[in-house]
């Protein structure tokens, strides 16, 4: 039986190190000094869109796209700033260990601290102190005015990743201070993937000698893999939901798939699986519904990140009251349209993690909001960029005032 | 170009040591080799792999071989901007070679392989995609039970003392039933009889793996000599490398129509090219042994058979040649016949080989009584390359109009791409110091 409402979870689990870039050709003199990073969701989204295409023999060609690859990932659209229902859609992803265990960002209002040389506790969870009037200037006040937290001479900023049960205590707002354990609570970052620097050099092969001033490092990705506990090869993964436009047939997704990842088309087995007609982390979104009847505001928490587009977003007219931003980052892509191949415009993005605090509409609790808004991207006063691939996806967290 | 890859193995193994360049260093190596970033086994850059077998394929091209297919077309060189065009991306992705096995001594000085399990449950989920489904799951979780202190093993048939400090268990196989015998049909497939069945095979838990490697792995002191032969101040390397035997698999992925052409071959991957190091022999899974060498033909008439001469024998008749040039060495002439070789290749490589050939019996001047350094190298430079006798007279007027057959090409560029490597190792540049001219 098809999945009727067509959304499905993929996994991507890269068999060779990855390369993942911004296409800036960052020269120092003649060097290539190019710098590694988080997957762009349109990376993502166009890997998977391409194994669906594949899975109908179409490839990545506007030339080629009616009638089959439309029916089932809309029209063909190089720009990918507007949005449009009509089209396949990215809802967002994490990352998945070898035991199916999931991984996301720390909500970056959680602060950890490392009193010792391994330990890692949770040194203060951001609670909005003072609810006052909505701000009118364009920018935010500070973190500190609004966030319950002291700065801490332990705190560490490490890069690592929240279990999903970690992560629904924070989106349910029942944080305290606790220590995380590893692999259980928190991953290392480097038990997701480890960087590995390779060198190239430019050649000329007529002459069989090197390119002056060609030498470049590039900062490969090779993430972890293990012999799991069925005695299989099993790696990290990216856990990507994907909706199409019309169902897939079971034999199209039964099999398992290449999909392409990053520079070199460094190469990530897809498999495909129904999704049901509910939205994914649905448990997660229902223990927030129960913990929101006590609470004074939500949150969004972004899952993806999020093209940043001048003022803060609104969220049923209101504009956040403080928040908590990772340092923004620049992804570029590659549009891979068979008519002609180039590098995409490149973009700031805030990144996974980053949080927006709100005020309940009318001062009530609205559990059918954090539903309605759970999966969706981020918007702005001038409509949904940037909907389809994949950024900016929130899940919704509630936030209680102490005082 | 498909949708649906074709997917297939190629193994390679290394005929000499190699290194392949690392960007991350150690403090007591000046060269390490390129490792995995987890395991810290050597690895085969897909990127190296991908530039030899394209240079390979282009001047070589087999039977429905087409590098710009394959690899991706280039950008048109500077002097021809005109013709600019985007490139289009290539039709073979070519994976890293992981390795399969790679040799270590035992402690009563037999040579062993090591075979890292992880890797051969990777080649094994890989090989399902083709639909070759080996599944080892009692194998993988006996040797998943490895800790820090404690490593596994399965050894076939037996396990040899090994010098390492690290305590190895042996995995019985008796508990492990038909699966050693499944695993034996995936080594026999991937590795073919590129490893000594009468040598133990030794299947290990990462951790034990890397600290054989750690042991294998062969460190050579390498220093600078000027034209006396005498050493460079501060020109000590140490430098890593993997050992002569191992063998890696690369795994590929075809995305152009019907079934990928891959023929064996001996290439140089890695640093070292001119002191031999990082020859290599490679081939599909399936396919027959690397041709073996064979005798040198003796000289010939003038245009060479039509049969297609292998690698190997361009290499050693290129050898012999160059070396009849040593005894002894004429300086002048061999500055000339460098210059001569490279400008042959060029101009086959712009112009086509008869036209490269024609210039190079022009600039011969075969016919001239007292011929200069220059004549006498371009006489010499086509002589080889046609493996001819004589003077070239008979080919005094003749302007090569009658295409040569894509046989005689194929030997003619492999000669001349072997001319190309051992003029730069063999052939002097200019007068030792000290010298007068």
């Amino acid at each position: 039986m098809n999945n009727q409402d067509h959304l499905y979870n993929v996994n991507l689990m890269p068999v060779e190190p990855i390369l993942f870039t911004d296409n800036r050709s960052a020269r120092a003199g003649e060097d290539h000094l190019i710098q590694d990073q988080d997957p762009s969701p349109h990376t993502i989204y166009g890997a998977i869109g391409a194994c669906v295409a594949g899975m109908f023999g179409v490839e990545i060609d506007e030339k080629q796209w009616e009638p089959v690859a439309s029916k089932y990932l809309g029209k063909f659209a190089s720009n990918i700033r507007d949005g449009d229902p009509a089209r396949s859609e990215l809802l967002g992803y994490h990352y998945h260990d070898p035991g199916g265990h999931a991984w996301f960002p720390r909500p970056q209002h959680i602060r950890l601290r490392q009193p010792g040389e391994e330990k890692i506790w949770i040194a203060a969870a951001g609670n909005v102190q003072k609810v006052e009037s909505e701000l009118i200037a364009a920018s935010l006040e500070t973190f500190e005015r609004f966030l319950n937290y002291a700065a801490d001479d332990k705190e560490c900023e490490i890069p690592d990743l929240f279990s999903h049960d970690l992560l629904k205590a924070c989106l349910c707002g029942n944080m305290q201070e606790n220590e995380l354990t590893p692999d259980s609570d928190r991953l290392p970052l480097e038990r997701l993937y480890r960087h590995e620097n390779r060198l190239g050099l430019g050649m000329d092969y007529e002459r069989n000698q090197t390119l002056t001033g060609r030498l470049f490092s590039r900062p490969y990705r090779r993430y972890s893999a293990q012999i799991d506990s069925k005695g299989n090869w099993s790696g990290m993964s990216i856990r990507a939901y994907f909706k199409t436009t019309a169902p897939l047939e079971n034999e199209r997704i039964q099999n398992r798939r290449i999909a392409l990842l990053g520079g070199d088309r460094g190469r990530a087995i897809a498999e495909f699986e129904s999704a049901g007609d509910e939205k994914p982390l649905l448990d997660i979104c229902r223990a927030v519904q129960q913990a929101a009847a006590d609470s004074d505001g939500f949150y969004l928490y972004l899952l993806t990140p999020a093209v940043r587009e001048g003022d803060w977003p609104l969220i049923k007219g209101a504009k956040p009251l403080a928040a908590a931003i990772g340092k923004d980052r620049a992804v570029s892509g590659w549009n891979s349209n068979r008519q002609g191949q180039h590098p995409r415009p490149i973009r700031r993005l805030l990144p996974a993690g980053s949080v927006l605090f709100y005020p309940w509409p009318e001062g009530k609790p609205d559990p059918q909001l954090i539903h309605e808004y759970w999966l969706e991207p981020l918007t702005y006063k001038n409509g949904e960029h940037y909907r389809n691939s994949g950024f900016g996806r929130l899940l919704i967290g509630v936030w209680k005032n102490e005082n | 170009m498909r949708t649906d890859p074709q997917h297939l193995f190629i193994r390679i193994q290394l005929l000499q040591n190699a290194n392949f360049g690392a960007a991350s260093g150690k403090v007591t190596l000046d060269r390490p080799t390129q490792v995995d970033a987890y395991l810290e086994l050597p690895f085969v850059p897909n990127s190296t792999l991908r530039g030899v077998l394209r240079n390979q394929i282009e001047w070589y091209p087999g039977a429905g071989q087409n590098a710009d297919a394959m690899f991706g077309t280039r950008l048109k060189q500077p002097e021809s901007p005109q013709v600019l065009r985007e490139n289009d991306p290539g039709k073979l992705i070519v994976g890293n070679g992981d390795p399969l096995a790679f040799p270590v001594l035992s402690a009563d000085g037999r040579r062993c392989w090591v075979l890292p399990y992880v890797f051969l449950a990777k080649f094994m989920m890989l090989d399902s995609l083709c639909g070759t489904v080996i599944q080892t799951p009692r194998i993988g979780q006996s040797l998943r039970q490895a800790d820090p202190k404690v490593g596994r093993m399965l050894a076939l048939p037996e396990a040899p003392p090994l010098e390492t400090s690290r305590k190895i268990k042996p995995v019985p196989p008796a508990s492990l039933g038909d699966e050693i015998d499944l695993l034996r049909t995936a080594l026999a497939r991937w590795a073919g009889d590129w490893l000594p069945a009468d040598e133990p095979w030794l299947i290990v838990d990462d951790r034990t793996a890397t600290a054989l490697w750690l042991q294998a792995a062969e460190i050579r002191d390498q220093t600078a000599l000027d034209e006396r032969k005498v050493a460079r101040d501060q020109s000590l390397r140490r430098i890593e490398t993997v050992p002569e035997g191992t063998l890696f698999l690369s795994w590929l992925s075809w995305l152009g129509e019907g079934d990928l052409s891959l023929d064996p071959l001996t290439i140089q991957l890695g640093s070292g090219e001119g002191k031999g190091s990082g020859f290599c022999r490679i081939a599909p899974l399936g396919g027959s042994k690397a041709a073996p060498a064979k005798a040198p033909q003796p000289p010939a008439e003038p245009r060479p058979s039509t049969r297609i001469e292998s690698d190997s024998e361009a290499m050693v008749y290129i050898y012999k040649k160059i070396q009849q040039l040593q005894t002894p060495p004429d300086r002048t002439f061999q500055k000339k016949l460098r210059s001569a070789i490279g400008d042959v290749g060029w101009r086959i490589k712009s112009a086509g080989m008869e036209t490269a050939l024609s210039f190079a019996l022009a600039k011969a001047k075969p016919d001239k009584p007292d011929p200069k350094p220059e004549q006498l190298a371009y006489r010499w430079l086509l002589k080889t390359l046609l493996n001819a006798s004589g003077d070239l007279s008979s080919l005094a007027g003749q302007l090569f109009d009658q295409d040569f057959s894509p046989e005689e090409k194929i030997n003619l560029l492999r000669r001349w791409q072997w001319l190309r490597k051992y003029s730069e190792v063999e052939l002097v540049t200019a007068n030792p110091e000290g010298a007068s001219s």
